[in-house]
């Protein structure tokens, strides 16, 4: 990608030295080359500048007296979250140890005192060139956020009108139709409704691997989130004659997670496990307490699973051919989704299978703080 | 207490506006005003008097947010329980609609079999429906 070098004066540094005669004369020499430049004296100060005058740049003097310099790249590294903030450490130290430490700490780059001032220019310039490459993919980024989310609502409008129609038709309420046209009605309603389900999972797909979902992290209590998950997908299951129960409950469990995520995973892995249960079977939903953390089970009585397939099942757009050929209606991104998932806040989740027993699958998540 | 039986639908799409009619006239039983757009709406609401409005959130010219506004700003409407139909569903999308006064939201695609039924909890906990 080509990028033009912005103007100098949009680009902010800041000078960082405890001895003033020094600080003074190295301001002076950025201010020559256009850039704007502000100074504090010690890493203290620094800090507090970065945060309100949030400079694009600093030049650290890696010996001062408050603070060293590797200290103070460790902190601007833990304090600048949301943006990068190149450090260029200064030292006049014989041997280049101290600036292998110093970028091991998280200090982009370093420069040898004296500092020759066309050197410390090209740097200046480089830097502005990369956070410039920068600003313009985070724009890029996030126009496709925008993108994809005016694309996925003007998508769902026909589908409201096909599925709406195809619903209200299966549904016999403006009239009973032969039962040829029935099944094609019901075809053209279920592909309708794996056609939302698919923009849903695109969507998070995206998100996810661009590691831009945001999660509300919050203590919940387990047992609660699983009740609720139980009650959201009774209907689904009623309609296939199979039932879920709760077979054991550490009721005291609780976890930091975003609840709309966590009933996203246990309504995958529970609408899985329903669709390949046979008519009468029971789903098996469970707490368990286990050294690892919190452990949460969904056992099935379904074909299971082929054993080859196993370490495949977590991937994208993987699908087990079944035996039966029995349609399910996934997506193929459901289980890869989840994974992601339960691994962002913090947890794992696993699959054991057993053909003609069934299939379990588990999350475990770490014990929240307030656990009794 | 009255029963609900006077619901207004603003939607600009004419093939889920046929829906709707379907899905809340002959299915639920309900009265209808069916609306192509806020403005529509904001016309009809006096005479109408709905004991409950669906609402689209992007709409031309007024949006569903606009229209709400508009809605609340008028005596009668005050306490008429107001709820978003829309495509708008992150959650964090879900919180800034109620946020905005309305009483609930329900997501696109929604289902007509089921949605006569599914408006009633919105009006039960309307604030004042005795009306």
């Amino acid at each position: 990608m080509h990028i033009e070098t912005p103007p100098a004066e949009s680009l902010t540094v800041l000078v960082v030295d405890d001895i003033a005669a020094a600080r003074e004369q190295m301001v002076n020499v950025v201010r020559s080359m256009g850039y704007r430049c502000i100074a504090a004296a010690s890493g203290y100060e620094a800090l507090q500048s970065i945060d309100a005058d949030r400079p694009d740049i600093v030049l650290l003097d890696l010996l001062m007296l408050d603070m060293d310099g590797f200290e103070i790249s460790r902190l601007i590294r833990e304090q600048v979250t949301q943006k990068w903030l190149p450090v260029i450490v200064m030292s006049s130290l014989q041997g280049d140890e101290h600036f292998i430490h110093a970028l091991s700490m998280g200090a982009a780059d370093y420069l040898v005192k004296p500092i020759r001032p066309a050197l410390l220019q090209a740097k200046l310039q480089h830097y502005q060139n990369v956070l410039a490459l920068q600003a313009k993919a985070n724009m890029l980024a996030r126009m496709k956020d925008e993108f994809l989310a005016t694309v996925s609502h003007e998508l769902r409008t026909p589908i409201t009108s096909v599925v709406g129609a195809m619903g209200l038709l299966v549904s016999g309420s403006v009239g009973i139709l032969p039962p040829a046209a029935l099944e094609l009605a019901n075809i053209a309603k279920r592909n309708g409704d794996r056609l939302n389900r698919l923009i849903d999972d695109v969507l998070d797909l995206a998100k996810l691997e661009n590691d831009r979902m945001v999660f509300n992290l919050e203590e919940h209590r387990l047992r609660d989130l699983l009740l609720e998950s139980m009650e959201a997908i009774s209907g689904y299951g009623e309609r296939l004659g199979v039932r879920i129960q709760m077979v054991a409950c550490v009721e005291a469990a609780t976890c930091e997670v975003d609840s709309h995520r966590f009933l996203q995973v246990l309504a995958n892995l529970l609408s899985n496990a329903l669709k390949h249960s046979p008519k009468g079977k029971v789903v098996a939903l469970s707490l368990l307490d286990t050294p690892a953390g919190w452990c949460v089970e969904v056992a099935d009585q379904g074909p299971g699973m082929d054993p080859a397939f196993l370490p495949h099942l977590f991937e994208k757009f993987s699908q087990a051919e079944t035996t039966e050929r029995r349609y399910t209606g996934g997506t193929g991104l459901g289980l890869y989704i989840s994974r992601m998932l339960v691994e962002r806040m913090g947890g794992r989740i696993s699959a054991r299978s057993e053909p003609g027993v069934g299939s379990v699958f588990s999350v475990t998540l770490p014990r929240g703080k307030h656990h009794e | 207490m009255s029963d609900l039986c006077r619901v207004m639908c603003v939607e600009d799409d004419p093939d889920i506006r046929m829906i709707l009619e379907f899905s809340l006239e002959q299915m639920g039983g309900y009265t209808l005003a069916s609306c192509a757009s806020g403005q529509e709406a904001l016309d009809r609401v006096k005479d109408f008097s709905p004991q409950l409005v669906l609402l689209d959130v992007m709409m031309p010219k007024m949006s569903g947010t606009e229209t709400l506004q508009h809605l609340r700003a008028m005596d009668c409407m005050r306490s008429v329980p107001v709820v978003f139909v829309t495509a708008k569903a992150m959650p964090d999308e879900v919180e800034a609609l109620l946020a905005c006064g309305a009483n609930g939201v329900i997501v696109k695609p929604f289902d007509p079999v089921t949605l006569p039924h599914e408006i009633r909890k919105y009006w039960t906990q309307g604030p004042d429906h005795a009306d």
